[in-house]
């Protein structure tokens, strides 16, 4: 594979970080959005059983923690980063064909991988600021401060950047379906409920039917989730620290060489069609 | 003997999409495009490719610069494949497809340049260095700092030419770089592309306006249905007429079919053929007669016309033009 040049990647993000600051309303919404997941299992809790102090008691039967608003509020802010980072690269792409600069980015010698690159360093730039500022504030209000000054906050974060890996192969993936299938929402839609559902956001995995967990524990946003709660909680793994680790650094391989591999194919289909830049 | 920049044998394309005849049966549509494409463009020429809508410009563009891939055939740019070597292609091409749609209407012209100088990989003081020497080329200082949505069409349209020459590549596509520019815009453009020449570019252009391809090009093809009908220099296709002239007439109506067919039997004409324009004072007929002698066809023309009870602005007899070569190996006018 030829050198991936940083004055490439560093444009991509450069333009879409210009381009998002010049929409004010963006900026201001995206703050929001973490503060809002944090009112979700307050309100939940309160909704199922009353009182947290009751929902907490049930819900240890479960997921062998007391600390439900915590298991969710961490759950959900790791699954709205790992479907940013999921749906980013695909939705720019789609945006680009809309506004007509697709062609023109695959006129320039630029690699797929550094198209992906200035536009998921973009995404996390502005979905972490977003996030940790948002879960720093949830957390003082919550009285959680204490959980995210610890070290095994880092060991967390580092397994949340690890499953980001992946992940990037998975929005090669939907960058490709982009390409191909042009009206992507239906899909995206439906993958986001989907991936809701399996990855234990909201519940521990073990209320899912085993086969659906088998499924589940494929998608690498589940092992994020389970093992950054692991480590904070000082739960369960989803099979034990080594093997989760082992299996979310073969997904780190398996992956992205997935992604680039589906990219390149339906990029080179594309081309064929000239169907490049049409939506 | 030159270098030969582009080169092309016998380019076929066929495009095939499907077309839905019911909730569950579509039916496959297939469009030529491409009917075996041959043709060869020299270093250091300004090459000009006419052809009406549809006639396969933008599919032969955009093989050439690596965005569709052929069917059949090969193309060569500067050496390299257009297929497996796309990307050392990519690397020597200044493009202007599309116009104002290439553009990046919430940055500004300068943050337009840099960001696609930049996936150019130029290095950065190289690339503002450059920049401002296209700034300064085509003279738009005064709106490169602004947003482009606040451009007229002509800015846009200049700026995506401004962003064809930020990597200084040796070969420049553009395609229709007049087409949304005032008259005065258009005649600056056309010394920068002359200039861009003189410096040793080579300029591949398609354009709908015929002076222009004539002022412009040292060498023409002329693209129809998919197919390479004519090429060479302005002067060696007016040559090709052999001694026709032209007939030209503004007339005042609003269907001239019955007409155009009429002058077609007159004996001694060629070809005929009709474009409209609508102005203030109504649509104005614009016919186009090829013939070997006009001297011998008006009379019957203007009795044909007055027969037809149409008003006549003006006739007169011209000099055969470019546009009379394409009329007469397409059948058709560009306008």
């Amino acid at each position: 594979m030829r050198n991936l040049h940083l004055e490439a990647i560093k444009a991509v993000f450069k333009a879409r970080y210009k381009i998002y600051i010049r929409y004010p309303g963006w900026a201001i919404l995206n703050i929001m959005f973490p503060l809002f997941l944090t009112v979700i299992p307050l309100l939940l809790a309160f909704g199922v059983t009353g009182s947290i102090e009751t929902t907490n008691l049930i819900f240890k039967r479960y997921a062998n923690t007391e600390d439900f608003v915590f298991y969710v509020l961490l759950g959900s802010t790791v699954w709205s980063l790992s479907t940013m980072i999921i749906w980013d690269f695909g939705m720019w792409l789609y945006e680009e064909m809309e506004i007509g600069t697709l062609e023109q980015l695959f006129l320039a010698p630029i690699h797929t991988l550094e198209l992906l690159f200035g536009s998921i360093l973009y995404t996390l730039v502005i979905s972490l600021t977003n996030t940790i500022g948002g879960i720093l504030i949830a957390s003082l209000l919550l009285g959680y401060i204490h959980i995210i000054l610890n070290v095994r906050f880092l060991l967390a974060l580092a397994v949340i950047l690890l499953g980001f890996i992946p992940l990037l192969g998975m929005s090669l993936f939907f960058g490709a379906l982009v390409l191909k299938i042009k009206e992507p929402w239906a899909f995206f839609n439906f993958l986001t409920a989907l991936l809701v559902y399996i990855s234990g956001v909201f519940y521990p995995l073990a209320v899912l039917p085993p086969s659906i967990r088998a499924i589940a524990i494929l998608f690498p946003a589940t092992l994020q989730i389970a093992d950054a709660r692991a480590i904070m909680l000082d739960i369960e793994y989803v099979f034990s620290p080594e093997i989760d680790l082992l299996l979310l650094l073969a997904y780190t391989i398996i992956w992205p060489l997935f992604g680039l591999g589906m990219f390149e194919k339906i990029k080179y289909e594309a081309r064929k069609r000239g169907s490049i830049g049409a939506y | 003997m030159e270098n030969i920049v582009i080169e092309t044998r016998n380019l076929r394309k066929v495009y095939t999409s499907k077309e839905r005849v019911g909730l569950f049966k579509s039916r496959t549509k297939r469009v030529e495009a491409l009917r075996g494409v041959s043709l060869n463009v020299y270093e250091n020429e300004i090459f000009g490719l006419l052809g009406p809508n549809g006639a396969g410009k933008t599919t032969l563009i955009k093989i050439l610069t690596t965005l569709l891939i052929p069917d059949e055939g090969w193309a060569r740019v500067l050496g390299f494949d257009v297929v497996r070597q796309a990307d050392e292609v990519r690397k020597r091409l200044g493009v202007m497809l599309m116009g104002e749609r290439a553009l990046y209407w919430k940055l500004t012209g300068r943050e337009n340049l840099e960001f696609f100088g930049s996936l150019y990989k130029v290095p950065g003081d190289i690339l503002r260095r450059r920049i401002q020497e296209i700034i300064d080329f085509l003279g738009i200082q005064d709106f490169v700092d602004r947003l482009v949505e606040t451009y007229s069409s002509g800015q846009k349209v200049l700026l995506a030419f401004a962003k064809a020459l930020v990597n200084d590549a040796p070969l420049i596509f553009l395609d229709e770089p007049t087409v949304a520019l005032d008259p005065a815009r258009s005649i600056e453009i056309r010394r920068k592309i002359k200039q861009l020449r003189e410096e040793g570019k080579t300029i591949f252009l398609t354009t709908h306006i015929m002076n222009e391809a004539e002022e412009l090009c040292d060498r023409v093809a002329i693209i129809d249905e998919g197919k390479i009908v004519a090429m060479g220099t302005p002067n060696e296709l007016k040559k090709t007429l052999r001694g026709m002239s032209a007939l030209e007439a503004d007339l005042f109506g609003n269907n001239l079919n019955p007409l155009v067919d009429q002058i077609q039997r007159i004996e001694g004409v060629n070809r005929v053929a009709v474009s409209y324009e609508t102005t203030e004072r109504g649509t104005i007929c614009r016919l186009r007669i090829l013939c070997d002698s006009p001297r011998d066809v008006l009379p019957y023309v203007i009795e044909l016309i007055l027969q037809n009870k149409l008003r006549i602005h003006y006739i007169k007899p011209t000099e055969p033009t470019l546009e009379d070569v394409f009329l007469y190996y397409t059948g058709k006018l560009l306008r």
